[in-house]
């Protein structure tokens, strides 16, 4: 075996091969490796903000954190006003029409909305891309109306605000606007305090839409506060309901109510005949917004009479005891006549407010100099901005003292020629509540820590001698016996006021009472104004001064007040059968 | 030497994988705390609605229109109250 056999190799493996194929590869590879990093290059450093800016549009979202208005509370922590989540429900016109109409008929009766006229509507554009269909929809609603999943149908967390008093409560609470910003009322003056401020969270949401991590710290929202109010909602349920039966007896155009503490200035209620219902929306317009408590001025008639003669007596002009001639009746300043309902002759200045004398009155207020009494005007906070921040609440209007003719000074002694506004007659009649000290009005229930503002006005002794005048005044002898309430004694004022219309006094009249319970320890300050009686009677002692006395005695009954004028014991045995067996 | 590499080597891979895992359930965990929160934001919401709710049927309006149409109660006549003092002023003899 000359040539031996050759079993492996291959003439093929035998041949060499050009040197520049491999090296073409190599270069090749080489390249293609070159390509993948700069490609890698220009996407991490040339177009990475770009890249970045994508992948965050397509995962990070930022949610809003809604944050809640405060709530209102009387002053026993009952709800007046709360906000409670809700959706907005709105459409994208342009993607509308892939909607079934047999889901939109669904939507319709899960909204209570027209379907006819809803789908013709959401059919009419094919435009616009943001067109709301519903708002504040309770959030249970808006989850079955989700769970139809509409195309183009979109939903936006908002918040409901519900006033569960309704329309007891309505004027003083206010009402808000359907961005939830105050619009009336507290929710007005206290708009500030009551807003939060919304919060906000970047996350990023997961493919099903899962939030799977927060990227930045969140910003929570911060809620509006809760306020407490000094209102008192029996209280304010009491007046309102015990003002409107006086409204349709009397035929009356409107009537308000006050009832505040002596003691504190503190509002417990105030209402408003007509009223209305601020939880329907369509309802919050025209007349019955009215607030004739503090937007209103109105000249108060004779329930201003007793601070002109209590200054009299605080200067020491007159004491309750002076004799005052009211001759027939009539007194003629100038051209101008006073007169009294009917001739008293020669009485007292007790008498003199026990029987709401004008002729009376304006004899004791000439005596006084006319800055004193425009400085004792200002002292009650007539004239004055009203330190209650209510909206709208007026000033009242007391003209400056130099321009004053002896006719309007005496006139204004009986309440003519000035205007006011209910509370702030209110809130004068604090100084025969407090010996002689005026406590203002407060909207906001006091602490116990909370210290009473208040400054003297008169003297101790001249405001118990007023308060006794003005017990008389509502005893039997007085204008309003009508006043009384059994269990309790009380004091106040009638006003009957003729109405001003285009500067002539016109036979419309507004009577008023403004009264204080119980005389041996004031609690309750109590105004009523019933505006326009039409039932035959005008007379604050017979339209006012009835309402006064039911309101005083279930208010005074709600808060617990000890009756001050209980029957003695000898006439309780006549009223009460004795049990059997014992002999009383 | 090459044992230890081999080690190390098994040692990332591990740690890489429970990385991930890790990385899972903390993201399935972060998911279940943002159910609850939701959750605990519709309980909240609940709760303000029941209290509206409770007010609203304890309102004065309701209870004196219940108390006088269904109870037929009625606040007494002035005449039939009668305050009696309580220090001693009335006692029976």
């Amino acid at each position: 075996m000359s040539k031996a056999v050759r079993f492996g190799g291959s003439e093929l493996l035998e041949m060499r091969l050009p040197a520049w194929r491999s090296r073409f590869v190599l270069v090749c590879i080489f390249l293609a490796f070159a390509g993948l990093i700069a490609r890698a290059a220009f996407l991490q450093i040339v177009s990475n903000d770009f890249l970045q800016e994508q992948g965050a549009k397509r995962l990070e979202r930022t949610l809003p954190l809604q944050a809640n208005r405060g709530s209102l509370l009387d002053r026993n922590k009952v709800v007046l006003a709360q906000s409670v989540p809700a959706q907005a429900v709105w459409y994208d016109a342009r993607r509308i029409g892939e909607a079934k109409d047999e889901d939109l008929r669904k939507l319709a009766e899960i909204l209570g909305l027209k379907s006819d006229r809803m789908i013709k509507q959401m059919r009419a554009d094919n435009k616009r891309a943001f067109v709301y269909l519903d708002r504040q929809v309770d959030s249970d609603l808006a989850a079955k109306a989700k769970a139809l999943k509409i195309p183009g149908l979109g939903f936006v967390t908002e918040s409901k605000r519900y006033y569960p008093q309704g329309e007891t409560m309505a004027h003083l609470v206010g009402f808000t606007s359907i961005e939830d910003k105050g619009q009336e009322g507290v929710e007005l003056a206290f708009n500030a305090h009551l807003t939060g401020v919304d919060g906000e969270r970047n996350v990023i949401r997961d493919r099903l839409g899962n939030v799977i991590e927060d990227i930045r710290e969140l910003r929570p929202p911060v809620n509006g506060q809760d306020l407490v109010l000094s209102v008192d909602a029996d209280v304010q349920y009491i007046v309102l309901s015990e003002l409107k039966k006086a409204v349709q007896f009397h035929k009356a155009k409107a009537a308000a109510a006050v009832v505040l503490d002596a003691k504190t200035g503190e509002l417990l209620a105030m209402a408003n005949i007509p009223t209305y219902d601020p939880n329907s929306r369509g309802q919050l317009h025209g007349e019955k917004l009215r607030n004739r408590v503090f937007t209103d001025m109105f000249e108060p008639g004779s329930t201003l009479k007793p601070f002109g003669v209590a200054l009299a007596m605080n200067q020491g002009k007159v004491k309750a005891s002076t004799k005052i001639d009211t001759g027939n009746g009539r007194l003629s300043i100038g051209p101008a006549t006073i007169s009294d309902t009917k001739p008293h002759g020669v009485i007292t200045v007790e008498e003199v407010i026990q029987k709401s004398s004008n002729v009376g009155t304006s004899k004791i207020v000439l005596e006084i100099e006319r800055k004193d009494l425009w400085d004792f005007f200002n002292q009650l906070g007539f004239g004055q901005t009203p330190s209650i921040a209510f909206p709208g609440s007026v000033a009242g209007r007391v003209r400056p003292w130099n321009k004053w003719r002896p006719i309007e000074q005496a006139t204004m002694s009986y309440g003519h020629g000035i205007s006011v506004s209910l509370i702030q007659l209110a809130q004068s009649y604090t100084i025969f509540a407090n010996k002689g000290q005026f406590v203002p009005a407060s909207l906001v229930r006091l602490g116990p820590q909370d210290p009473v503002v208040s400054h003297r006005v008169v003297s101790e002794q001249v405001a118990d001698s007023m308060l006794h005048m003005l017990e008389l005044a509502s005893g039997p002898e007085g204008t309003a016996p009508k006043a009384q309430v059994q269990g309790y004694r009380v004091a106040g004022k009638t006003g009957t006021a003729h109405k001003q219309e285009g500067g002539r006094y016109i036979n419309k009249y507004v009577s008023s009472y403004v009264g204080l319970a119980p005389v041996s320890d004031p609690r309750v300050i109590v105004a009523i104004m019933v505006d326009e009686p039409k039932s035959g009677v005008y007379f604050g002692g017979l339209v006012a001064a009835p309402v006064f006395s039911v309101i005083t005695k279930s208010v005074l009954t709600r808060l617990n007040v000890q009756p001050d004028a209980i029957e003695p014991a000898s006439q309780l045995r006549k009223l009460v059968a004795a049990p059997a067996g014992r002999q009383l | 030497m090459g044992r230890l590499n081999i080690l190390l080597l098994a040692l990332v891979i591990f740690c890489a994988m429970v990385v991930v895992e890790q990385q899972h359930a903390a993201r399935s965990l972060f998911v279940a705390l943002g159910q609850e929160q939701q959750a605990e934001r519709q309980i909240e919401v609940a709760f303000t609605k029941l209290q509206l709710q409770q007010v609203t049927l304890a309102k004065g309006e309701r209870v004196d229109a219940v108390a006088r149409t269904e109870l037929n109660m009625s606040p007494p006549a002035p005449g039939s109250v009668v305050f009696i003092p309580l220090d001693g002023g009335f006692q029976y003899e």
